[in-house]
């Protein structure tokens, strides 16, 4: 057929029923023990570890794609923190860049983990699980309602996943892709099921490339406005906004805990709390772990003081980065800066 | 790796506007006393130039900002 390329697969209908044949076929022939997902439990969703094909009616397969869940642990986190589980996850772009960081530090053996990535267009403020999420994919969201996190996102593809699901190219169809011989064993089953349809038409595959760049172009703008204010602002101003932010801290370590990248196992920021004065505490959080923030706004949704975390962390972290050229989370023949 | 650290250290410090110059890092052998005492000289007296620290002189307690809002952003 004219305008169909080889590369890649369709699917046409509920993206949300690709979901759950992708992941059921995960768990039926063995690739994996798990699927990370979320169970509704008294109004909230919370992480749950999918372990049967017959649970996931149940399970909130779309959970991933909310950011403002309300509970604290992470996909990624529930990955580090299960080793030896083979688990697969469904993971936006940040999280999937945080599954390399820590595969670099040896802290996630990506053998075991099965990376199911999506695009995306940036996450809503405090969205809730039970909305219909996977459709707030399909759209690009008004900056007005974007997590300030998102805002200032450079990376809207996953660089790294097994399977790669894009609902960004158009509302009826999702372009899905292999990125490893895993994930392309797991799609020729797929097709073999009649799930997906082999080839992809090239107007979809422009279409989400242009889309990309556009929301990509976006993070690097933001960033760049962001950084050019702040410089604006005089030297003693820009100081006591910043200790505003940093004397405002509780320790109560909301964000450590919910960061995807902080991955010591004995935090000394917790275990060493009481010597801490509160500038002190976030500022040893912020050298310890800026060079590899992936800009995922989950700090920010956890710290009960409202702190600009990310903002302070992903400025820092791209000061940093910039002279070393490097993005945390995308290139695995890199080594972290800062090891 | 420590010269990333100092780095990281000075970037926050010019961020926060503080300005960079108050950590240097120099390199220096065992055998080189009297180059270590010029350069810890030369530090010295380019921070008595700065004046004081800001984090030691600001009074505490200062007005602390609970909005997401970033310096020179407009109010939301
Ligand atoms: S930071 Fe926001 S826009 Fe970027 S991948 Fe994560 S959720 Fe999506
Ligand atoms: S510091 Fe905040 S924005 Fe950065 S990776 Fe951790 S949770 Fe995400
Ligand atoms: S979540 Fe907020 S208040 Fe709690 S430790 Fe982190 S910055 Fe401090």
């Amino acid at each position: 057929m004219e305008g169909i390329t080889d590369r890649g697969f369709v699917h046409r209908g509920d993206p949300l029923q690709l979901v759950r044949d992708l992941t059921k076929l995960l768990l039926e022939a063995g690739v994996v023990d798990g699927i990370v997902s979320g169970v509704s439990k008294e109004g909230k969703v919370v992480l749950h570890v999918v372990k049967s094909a017959d649970e996931l009616d149940e399970a909130i397969l779309g959970y991933v794609l909310v950011h403002s869940y309300q509970g604290l642990e992470s996909t990624v986190r529930a990955i580090r923190d299960r080793k030896g589980d083979r688990l697969a996850a469904l993971v936006k772009p940040c999280e999937a860049r945080a599954i390399i960081e820590l595969a670099k530090r040896r802290r996630i053996d990506l053998n075991s983990v099965f990376i199911v990535g999506f695009d995306c267009p940036g996450m809503r403020t405090n969205q809730d699980a039970s909305g219909e999420v996977m459709e707030a994919l399909r759209v690009t969201p008004g900056d007005e309602v974007l997590k300030d996190a998102c805002r200032r996102c450079e990376v809207h593809a996953p660089p790294y996943a097994d399977v790669c699901v894009s609902l960004i190219s158009s509302p009826e169809v999702t372009l899905v892709e292999a990125g490893t011989e895993r994930g392309a064993k797991v799609l020729e089953t797929l097709r073999g099921k009649g799930v997906i349809i082999e080839g992809q038409p090239r107007e979809l595959i422009t279409k989400r490339e242009e889309k990309l760049r556009l929301l990509n172009e976006r993070g690097r703008r933001t960033l760049k406005e962001e950084e050019n204010k702040l410089l604006s602002v005089p030297g003693h101003e820009r100081f006591s906004w910043f200790m505003g932010q940093l004397d405002a801290c509780v320790k109560c370590s909301a964000c450590i805990r919910a960061c995807p990248i902080c991955f010591c196992k004995d935090c000394i920021l917790i275990s060493k709390r009481k010597e801490y004065t509160p500038s002190l505490f976030l500022v040893t959080r912020m050298l310890h772990m800026a060079d590899s923030c992936v800009c995922c706004g989950k700090c920010d949704e956890v710290c009960p003081k409202g702190i600009s975390l990310s903002y302070m962390l992903y400025h820092l972290g791209r000061k940093f980065t910039s002279r070393h050229s490097y993005l945390a989370g995308v290139d695995f023949s890199r080594p972290p800066r800062t090891v | 790796m420590a010269a990333r650290h100092v780095e990281m250290v000075q970037d926050l410090l010019e961020l926060m506007g503080l300005g960079a110059e108050r950590v240097t890092m120099v390199y220096c052998s065992s055998a080189e006393g009297r180059y270590f005492a010029d350069m810890a000289r030369k530090m010295s007296e380019k921070l008595m130039d700065l004046g004081p620290n800001l984090l030691k002189t600001r009074k505490v307690n200062e007005p602390v900002a609970e909005s997401r809002q970033a310096p020179g952003d407009p109010p939301r």
